[in-house]
């Protein structure tokens, strides 16, 4: 894909349907809205950042495609740090493209809890398998480093299920930047697959524009407004007109957009995600973590509630974690190549909100922890710090500011009944959603079953605002199969409306 | 910035001195990107901190001590609840990423243990 797709003047356009935000759910709606024929402008925050400018340095990544570089928190009362992309491609561009389907019985439960319409296991596999060979989800071959091999050991040695990952990648070379958006354009990302061809149809692009609003009247979003910036950092404004609005800016920001438009009914107070806590793993041994990919098996015996893995390791990155608690942790700095980051991730009870602040493009976003997810967090820690001893490590280490670490798996049972320490627990998350949660229960929906918001006929979310509640998955496939659901049922919807219109005007 | 600045690896004093600009550049511009209302409340917290943190800086010793001390007084401050202990956690997050991605600081990081003692020699 070529071009920076920055606007430099004044538009005001129009386009059979505008889609606000490119990671995976804007891409997918564009590619089925394309493929259709139908004209379409796609609307991004960030920058379009191409393989070849992306950096080896994290301080670099973070600012190019991070959004407010990665100092994004929900706060309450233990802040949970979170990290969204803001690039073209969204989050497709900083995750680690790992592939996953929600647990079918999850998925019929919300069907039953949020009165979904169509939303079984079956109903969604062909979405699943479109997103699967949009991203060529597949194992990684060949040896795929200590940090996995770590982990696998690990797992296996406690007798529990430990299950190799697919990834959507094609020929991954192991730059170990995956978070960093990948220099080879191995990782399939949006931004490698579904948006050039999408621009290829004719589709519009632009980056570096923000929406500010919806305009609103008669039940219909009328234009939407925006604000692009040009090369020299002015304001440019920027109006769509479109028969389709979609909002795919993910699960903060699309509840930010509603609530600033004056939509407000269910809207950006069901927001979930999946609390993760981080442990430092000591070994006797190199493990040179920063040379392999990230892990690609996680433990999954315990899924969809708690799942355990492996996170992104470089020098600077550890630091990052050490910085907790600096007075006591530093010193691990000189022993970093022995050094590997797991992670125990959990599905939580409990909820956010998000609330749009005046003259402020981040909105405030809390979270409150159930006191069930403080014990989950203890059992996930205790459960990775056993696999973790069981796979020879010297010495583990909780993301608990204050505390001293662990040298054996006894010791390491401390949070396996008593509780973790509020005040000093550093929580931090990856995936978020359900702020717009989808159904036909009119108490507890923000659209219907096909993510068109209620009362507004021709606005449709698609992204991770969709996902009924947390997923216990890696959401990238959830929120791809959603939104390819999601914009066929708009086209189909759209087409028979259209169609009726044509046979009333006949007769 | 100089305090929560790592001691290790160790950098002659011009190459220290070089990491600890860009890495105070890092660190505002990192600032300025944050939400808006991270920034008002890491301005209100660091002017808080200013003082404390200057006293600790003018009391006797060499740099080393006063290292230590500020070390000691951010170690307390991060056990306390509510946000400074976050905010000290925020501008050593900020710090220490920009000072092991310097050039000559990684390199040093990356150098296998024979290099890294010739280059301390």
């Amino acid at each position: 894909m070529k071009g920076s797709f920055r606007p430099g003047a004044a538009l005001d356009l129009k386009a059979d349907a505008v889609i606000i935000g490119s990671g995976a759910g804007g891409a997918s709606v564009a590619d089925v809205l394309t493929k259709a024929g139908l004209s379409v402008v796609m609307i991004e925050e960030g920058a379009y950042v191409p393989a070849r400018q992306a950096s080896a340095l994290a301080s670099e990544a973070f600012a190019a495609a991070w959004r407010c570089g990665g100092l994004t928190a929900a706060l309450g009362e233990t802040p949970i740090a979170y990290a969204e992309g803001r690039c073209v491609g969204g989050g497709t561009e900083i995750n680690s493209a790992i592939a996953q389907r929600t647990a079918p019985e999850l998925l019929e439960y919300w069907s039953r809890l949020y009165r979904i319409d169509d939303f079984s296991a079956d109903s969604l596999a062909p979405y699943y398998e479109r997103a699967e060979n949009a991203v060529s989800a597949s194992l990684t071959p060949g040896p795929l480093g200590a940090p996995t091999d770590i982990l696998r050991r690990g797992g296996e040695a406690m007798g529990w299920k430990v299950s190799d990952l697919a990834r959507g990648h094609k020929d991954c070379r192991g730059a170990n930047r995956c978070s960093f958006v990948c220099p080879n354009a191995a990782k399939q990302s949006m931004a490698v697959t579904l948006l050039p061809a999408a621009v290829q149809r004719g589709m519009t692009l632009l980056a570096h524009t923000r929406v500010k609003r919806l305009v609103i009247a008669g039940g219909r979003v009328r234009e939407l407004r925006a604000v692009a910036r040009d090369s020299n950092g002015y304001s440019i404004p920027v109006r769509v007109r479109a028969d389709l609005v979609f909002s795919c800016a993910g699960a903060i920001h699309t509840p930010a957009l509603l609530l600033r438009s004056g939509i407000t009914h269910r809207v950006g107070q069901t927001l979930r995600l999946h609390p993760t806590i981080k442990v430092t793993a000591q070994f006797n041994e190199r493990i040179d973590a920063h040379a392999s990919r990230l892990p690609l098996v996680a433990i999954t015996e315990f899924m969809p509630d708690q799942r355990l893995g492996g996170s992104l390791f470089t020098p600077s990155v550890f630091a990052i974690s050490l910085a907790e608690d600096w007075a006591r942790r530093g010193d691990l700095m000189t022993d970093w190549r022995r050094c590997a980051s797991y992670y125990a991730m959990i599905r939580p009870k409990g909820i956010g909100s998000i609330k749009p602040l005046p003259f402020a493009d981040e909105p405030l976003v809390r979270f409150r922890l159930a006191p069930e997810d403080w014990r989950a967090l203890g059992q996930g820690l205790t459960r990775l710090s056993q696999a973790m001893f069981a796979a020879g490590a010297r010495r583990v280490i909780p993301s608990i500011t204050g505390h001293a670490g662990w040298s054996d798996a006894s010791q390491a049972r401390e949070f396996e009944t008593a509780p973790l320490p509020k005040n000093a627990t550093n929580l931090m998350t990856i995936h978020l959603f359900s702020s717009c949660p989808p159904g036909e229960h009119p108490d507890a929906c923000a659209t219907d079953s096909y993510g068109r918001v209620k009362g507004i006929e021709n606005l449709i979310v698609a992204d991770g605002s969709s996902i009924p509640e947390a997923p216990g998955v890696n959401p990238q496939m959830t929120i791809m199969a959603l939104a390819f659901r999601a914009a066929e049922a708009t086209l189909a919807a759209t087409m028979k409306s259209r169609a009726n219109a044509a046979a009333r005007e006949s007769n | 910035m100089e305090t929560m600045l790592p001691t290790w690896p160790l950098l002659d004093a011009e190459t220290r001195e070089a990491a600890r600009k860009s890495t105070t550049n890092y660190v505002v511009a990192a600032l300025r990107r944050a939400p808006l209302h991270v920034r008002l409340g890491v301005a209100i917290l660091s002017i808080m901190l200013a003082a404390p943190v200057a006293i600790l800086c003018l009391g006797a010793g060499g740099p080393g001590a006063r290292s230590v001390r500020a070390e000691r007084f951010y170690a307390w401050l991060q056990t306390l609840p509510g946000p400074l202990g976050s905010a000290v956690r925020l501008y050593r997050s900020m710090t220490v990423l920009a000072f092991f991605e310097y050039p000559a600081v990684a390199a040093l990081l990356l150098a296998e243990p024979t290099e890294q003692k010739g280059a301390r020699a």
